[in-house]
């Protein structure tokens, strides 16, 4: 019963994800997430923060000597958390799309672009060759790749970063995924092709109704993207909601740190806000809030206690005991 | 594409040209009369002389490098002291045992190494990559006549009727007959081929693409033999390139140890016998073989790679010629 109900209601439910490294560090303390079909959901946080180690684990990707230790990932509501490799293969790159940080080092240097798009229908599709060809060049134009005939038949050093990142756009979308992760996809890219690639996602969203989950640092780029937003820190969630809720009305400590460093027009003449530096990198299991450090308004609590998530208005929620009232 | 294998063919034929300058000068700079040597202890005066003029070894050295150069564009080699016979002649005669027992090595080292990488690729670190690499540094660290003797042992005990005789590729019973002279040879390299093609793969397998290619929904087989093997050919090449070179050097020694007729039984008779043109012949035959490899290395590495062909166009913009070409052009400009 319950089952159905998150079939039908979530793309992506992840429920209490633990991810520890072959040493016991906890990589990932405590993820759950939510991705509903449509939807933009962004992933935001330091560095270390384990959001890209989260979408490793959603895609099946980890590196060799991390393993997921707790918890589950529902994929259209079918549990993918410890799933044969051949169904892996079946998902990936069909129904999940994935979009990587550095497009240069995600391509194979030795093959011709045309090529390794190719491989994703080879892989998931019985399509003759005509149609295959036809359905990269469809797809390469679909990204914004022009004179894609001869973009096709080059090797990937031959291409600027912003047609590298289309391709590996190109090569997630080609089967029509139900669900793309983008993890971190503008960071080696200058701001105008930056800002050419979040319309990008933006329209493929909108064209295919694909759920987008969006890792970023830069609120910048979350806020002109995603419906909703989770901040992560330190493997935790410490805030959820809508992005404009939490623009607007940021309500854990972090959050309002991490948006008031962001230089503005606004802010022309005034100090940044600076955040006090992590000064130890805990990897052992929370215990209590793992902000405390950092938090200019930790009290006594903070040091003692985890907090659970606090609940403003609907689904706006925050850990922090400032909000238990 | 045509561009750099002209390219690459024209310095081939440079680099062929200088070392046949070089070891026809170097055989030129050591002492010795070869006529005296030719006609022995109790040869009068006289008829060395003679023989000297027949020879030419009293011209003066330009003339004797254009006569050398002439008869080496015709084909001609010169012609053996010791043997009395055409130097192309008795090359001929013992080329193909060695170049048989070294493409019998050749092959041998791939067939061996490549499997072995790829099951120690599987998972660095583990028992069996550890046992795999013991084993065949083991091998590393005998040399090939030391190798030889103990597979003659070990061949002789079993009696499996391994001897080693005349013959090439072509001649039946071949694989038998060679086997023991082209392990020797095989054995100490399968290590250096199978290290470096194991540790191609091992850093294939973390790169980024690999990864990439797990996210398209690739199988195992797949992505190691679409991705990761292929991107670990470069080095693989290089290193059997090397390794075919040394091949042909080895087998010289090896020939001895089992008594074959080739070209390295006829080289060590050739230098006792202070024969100089067969000497000179054999050493520009074995150059010429191991540049040819160089340059068949280059252009499958080109295929394989086309960033290669693009950064030997790339360092050609800092020729000399083309900086020239670059400047005349600029001073034109400046005229107009």
């Amino acid at each position: 019963m319950q089952n159905d109900l998150t079939k039908s209601e979530y793309i992506l439910k992840v429920e209490h994800l633990k991810v520890v490294s072959a040493q016991g560090a906890e990589l990932v303390r405590d993820v759950s997430l939510k991705i509903k079909p449509g939807e933009i959901v962004g992933l935001v946080g330091e560095s270390g923060s384990g959001k890209s180690i989260s979408t490793m684990a959603i895609a099946g990707i980890l590196p060799e000597g991390i393993s997921i230790a707790q918890g589950n990932i529902f994929f259209k509501g079918q549990d993918i958390t410890r799933i044969t490799a051949q169904d892996r293969c079946k998902i990936n790159g069909n129904q999940l799309g994935i979009i990587y940080q550095d497009a240069s080092q995600s391509l194979n240097p030795l093959i011709r672009i045309g090529k390794q798009i190719d491989e994703v229908l080879k892989i998931h599709t019985n399509l003759n060759p005509k149609e295959r060809r036809n359905r990269v060049y469809g797809t390469m134009r679909a990204v914004n790749l022009s004179d894609v005939e001869k973009l096709a038949k080059r090797y990937p050093h031959e291409l600027s970063g912003g047609q590298r990142q289309r391709v590996l756009i190109a090569m997630a979308i080609i089967n029509n995924p139900e669900l793309l992760i983008a993890d971190e996809p503008t960071t080696a890219l200058d701001v105008s092709v930056q800002a050419q690639i979040i319309e990008l996602i933006k329209l493929i969203n909108f064209s295919r109704k694909t759920s987008v989950l969006y890792i970023s640092h830069d609120f910048s780029t979350v806020k002109k993207l995603c419906d909703r937003v989770y901040v992560l820190y330190q493997g935790i969630p410490v805030e959820v909601g809508a992005t404009t809720q939490i623009i607007m009305q940021p309500q854990h400590m972090y959050t309002k740190l991490l948006l008031e460093s962001i230089p503005t027009p606004e802010k022309r003449g005034q100090h940044l806000m600076i955040m006090r530096a992590r000064t130890k990198d805990y990897r052992g299991s929370a215990t209590n809030c793992l902000f405390a450090e950092r938090c200019p308004k930790v009290f006594e609590r903070c040091r003692q206690e985890l907090p659970d998530m606090y609940e403003m208005c609907d689904g706006h929620q925050a850990a922090c005991f400032l909000l238990d009232k | 594409m045509a561009r750099y294998i002209l390219q690459k063919a024209g310095q081939m034929l440079i680099t062929l040209l200088l070392i046949v300058f070089i070891v026809f000068i170097m055989f030129e700079l050591i002492p010795g009369n070869p006529a005296r040597i030719m006609l022995g202890m109790n040869a009068s005066q006289e008829q060395i002389t003679a023989l000297e003029l027949e020879l030419g070894i009293n011209e003066p050295l330009p003339l004797k490098i254009k006569n050398y150069f002439a008869g080496l564009i015709q084909g001609d080699l010169g012609r053996s002291i010791r043997f009395d016979k055409p130097v192309g002649e008795l090359i001929g005669a013992a080329a193909p045992t060695t170049f048989s027992l070294a493409i019998y090595a050749f092959i041998l080292i791939i067939v061996l190494s490549v499997p072995l990488a790829l099951l120690a690729a599987r998972k660095q670190g583990s028992f069996f990559d550890n046992s795999i690499r013991f084993v065949t540094e083991t091998t590393l660290a005998i040399p090939p006549f030391f190798m030889a003797i103990i597979l003659m042992l070990i061949f002789r005990t079993t009696q499996l009727g391994l001897s080693s005789g005349q013959g090439n590729l072509a001649s039946p019973g071949f694989l038998r007959q060679f086997l023991m002279p082209a392990l020797a040879i095989a054995l100490s390299r399968v290590a250096m081929a199978m290290e470096f093609l194991r540790d191609a793969i091992i850093e294939q397998k973390r790169m980024f693409y690999t990864r990439a290619a797990v996210g398209k929904g690739a199988t195992k087989s797949r992505i190691l033999f679409f991705h990761i093997f292929r991107n670990s050919l470069v080095p693989f090449v290089t290193v059997l390139g090397l390794i075919l070179a040394e091949v042909f050097g080895g087998s010289i020694i090896i020939e001895q140890v089992f008594l074959l007729p080739g070209l390295g039984r006829l080289l060590v008779t050739a230098v006792e016998a202070r024969d100089f043109p067969l000497t000179q012949g054999i050493i520009i035959l074995i150059a010429i073989v191991v540049i040819v490899v160089n340059f068949l290395v280059d252009l499958i590495n080109q295929f394989i790679d086309p960033r290669i062909r693009l950064s030997d166009v790339k360092s050609e913009k800092s020729n000399l010629w083309t900086q020239l070409s670059y400047k005349l052009k600029f001073r034109k400009d400046i005229k107009r």
